[in-house]
């Protein structure tokens, strides 16, 4: 979906910097100035303005105004769905392998519109690869004019897991991410697992904003990485990230890279899907339960309890975005080695990768594209727009390509207009609402050459209760699969199912979920919050291919008048 | 029954096991009824049950905090009664009959019945939930074929992947 859509992209900075008094105005582009001449004489710049674009008056300000600028402008013709993957590693990784153009010529094969390149932060890639890479990627940009190819690093976030960092291209972008690696990074500054530490985190996501702001940067974001795979991710540490400046850290990965690793030995690493098969350590948080260090249906525990994690932020009514990547390193099945000789610790990169036997049973990986898709609705096909949306929250993921195309809306019963995925619907007090879900069904053969059939879609609800009291808290009481659709066998090319909502008298959040029916279990909250839900994947026995799952983020609503 | 506290310095569980086997050297190890790992602050302590009172050995430090820990109803069995006896597959009845675990559960599932066949992977780790040395297990596959269940912690939790 989107392809043939494509046109020329530009380099517009996404963040209007109008209302940022922290930019100066003789800094503004010349509509910025006008724009904001124009606040003034409407008394609309103060300190209430100043506060929340600093990240402090989060929670008063709601899911629309936290959901980035472009909120409510959708396209007359409507999104252009573009398809990426925010989590690759190259030969600039000492665990990975591939050329920077490697991984982006196999993601141009297999569909994805964008990507972005996350070698691990540590002292070699903070010294050499940081600023290496980027003429690859620069070279990869003019060669693939179809595929954004984003720079960004794989934080090693101080005290807790991993995250993706990216930038918006631009002429600082390696000096940006430069200092941000040597000044915040967990391995480079020899981190552990403290309130220092926690802070060290905070601050180096507030870095990236105040870069964006002073215009170093035209845009940053953070996603934290495989999340509850080691238990080191507590929720109070996810709430600071996303409090720290929720323009920059804006999400989380809903499910891992890695979806080969739980292949059966022999033929496959027979580990945990996502090479989720880990157990308790001192650093993690003692509150996790054992199941949240497994995957469920190829997803993080966080993301795939339904009334869990996930839900608990949303039910904030903050947006939280979910992605799925590929984490590629080294794909299952690869029938190359590193270039004979090659050493990372000096270099700082591995050799050019060469074909050499016997072929990896061992890798986990799949290449960008050819089973994990994070789908982005975006203005159009721009590294602005990807970034826009993806911070709008206009998001669903999905697996093996198993479906081809997703439309929510929300819409006051009986109106044509209404508010698609990361949208806020305002609904006068007493009027009805409905759910529109609009499922384009897969028609081709995914990468493992099977058209993926859809069984079933479930809608989960939950309330906007504000701010959590607890900051550690991971459950959501109201949290629940409020409808399931079949899909009948002969259904064609596309499928719409009505959720009536009925009368709104509170802020309330919605989203859906589908799969291909193969694998289902009571969720870990019980049959009457997920009857159906995904099932824990089995170590060492987990074909990704026949336990398909798609996902979207939340549309919300909130009664007025 | 005599309870001994041990602060090891180390956050990582390799090491701080490779202490407590140490230590079960020097006190024998018929000695020792029970030997666990408790996280505290970030550091992995440990403590041990012995059958007689035994001083510390000389250079090694207290844990109080362990102790405390250990009293509560916590701790992550490294040695218990009867583990020497768990090996290959086993059935559920087999391991609470022949050692000190009394309970084995399975993740995201039900307790299951006797007959259920368990897979010792040649590493046990049965924690103390309030007191009960539980043994906690996933469905897995049985090594020489077939579905049954494996133990929640594996000793190969695929570490040349953990970086990534």
């Amino acid at each position: 979906m989107g392809h043939g859509h494509h046109h020329h992209h530009h380099d517009e900075p996404p963040h209007d910097h109008a209302a940022d008094l922290s930019v100066k105005d003789e800094e503004l582009e010349p509509g910025e100035l006008s724009r904001r001449s124009l606040m003034r004489r409407a008394g609309l710049l103060g300190a209430a303005t100043v506060a929340a674009s600093a990240g402090a008056a989060v929670a008063a300000t709601g899911p629309a105004a936290a959901s980035g600028p472009d909120h409510g402008r959708e396209p007359r013709n409507g999104y252009l769905w573009l398809s990426g993957d925010h989590h690759i590693h190259t030969q600039y990784s000492g665990d990975a392998m591939y050329r920077v153009i490697d991984n982006v010529r196999h993601a141009a094969a297999f569909g994805l519109d964008w990507m972005v390149i996350t070698d691990h932060g540590g002292p070699q890639h903070a010294r050499i690869g940081v600023e290496k890479v980027n003429p690859d990627i620069v070279a990869a940009r003019a060669e693939h004019k179809d595929v954004l190819v984003f720079q960004g690093l794989e934080w090693n976030i101080p005290g807790a897991e991993h995250a993706t960092v990216f930038v918006h291209p631009g002429r600082r972008e390696v000096e940006v991410l430069k200092e941000f690696e040597n000044s915040y990074d967990g391995s480079v500054k020899g981190s552990g697992s403290g309130p220092a530490d926690e802070a060290l985190a905070v601050a180096g996501i507030a870095f990236l904003g105040q870069a964006v702001r002073n215009r170093r940067i035209p845009d940053a974001l953070f996603l934290a990485n495989h999340p509850a795979r080691r238990g080191i991710d507590s929720p109070h540490e996810i709430r600071a990230w996303r409090d720290a400046d929720p323009n920059v850290a804006i999400g989380f990965e809903g499910a891992p890279g890695h979806q080969a690793a739980g292949m059966p030995k022999p033929l496959g690493p027979g580990s945990g899907r996502g090479f989720y098969a880990g157990s308790p350590s001192g650093a993690s948080f003692p509150g996790y339960p054992l199941e949240s260090y497994r995957t469920f249906g190829g997803f993080d525990w966080m993301t795939a309890t339904v009334g869990g994690l996930w839900d608990s932020l949303l039910a904030e009514g903050l947006p939280w975005t979910i992605s799925a990547n590929s984490d590629s390193h080294v794909v299952y099945g690869e029938t190359a080695t590193r270039g004979p000789g090659t050493n990372f610790e000096v270099n700082g990169f591995h050799d050019d990768p060469v074909y050499g036997q016997p072929t990896t049973l061992t890798a986990g990986d799949f290449w960008p594209g050819y089973y994990s898709r994070t789908t982005v609705g975006a203005e159009d096909f721009s590294y602005a727009a990807v970034m826009n949306a993806l911070r709008a929250g206009r998001v669903w993921v999905d697996h093996g390509h198993l479906i081809a195309g997703l439309d929510v809306r929300l819409r006051e019963t009986g109106s044509r207009r209404g508010v698609t995925l990361g949208g806020t619907l305002e609904v006068r007090k007493g009027r009805r609402v409905e759910l529109v879900v609009e499922v384009d069904l897969a028609t081709r053969p995914n990468w493992a050459q099977f058209v993926p059939k859809l069984a079933r879609v479930d809608v989960i609800q939950g309330d906007v209760t504000g701010p959590a009291a607890d900051r550690d808290v991971f459950t959501t009481p109201t949290t629940r699969v409020v409808k399931s659709f079949e899909v009948t066998a002969n259904a064609g090319n596309k499928v719409t199912f009505v959720y009536p909502v009925g009368v709104v008298d509170r802020p309330m959040y919605l989203r859906v979920r589908g799969t291909d029916g193969n694998h289902s279990a009571v969720g870990l909250l019980g049959a009457p919050v997920d009857p159906a839900g995904p099932r824990m994947d089995v170590v060492g026995d987990a074909d990704p291919w026949v336990d398909l799952w798609f996902y979207s983020n939340p549309v919300w609503v909130r009664p007025v008048g | 029954m005599n309870l001994i506290g041990l602060s090891t310095g180390r956050r990582d569980l390799p090491g701080a096991e490779h202490v407590l086997h140490e230590l079960v050297a020097l006190l024998g190890r018929p000695a020792v009824r029970l030997a666990c790992t408790h996280f505290v602050g970030g550091f992995v302590e440990l403590s041990l049950e012995t059958a007689a009172a035994v001083p510390l050995p000389e250079g090694l430090s207290p844990g109080e905090a362990a102790v405390e820990a250990h009293r509560l109803g916590g701790g992550r069995a490294v040695l218990f009664d009867g583990a020497e006896e768990l090996t290959g597959v086993l059935t559920v009845e087999a391991l609470v009959g022949r050692s000190a675990i009394e309970r084995v559960t399975v993740l995201a599932g039900a307790d299951p019945g006797p007959e259920a066949r368990v897979d010792t992977l040649g590493h046990l780790r049965p924690v103390r939930v309030g007191g009960t040395l539980t043994l906690a297990t996933t469905p897995g596959l049985l090594t020489g074929g077939g579905h049954g269940l494996v133990p929640f912690e594996l000793a190969d939790q695929g570490t040349c992947c953990g970086g990534h």
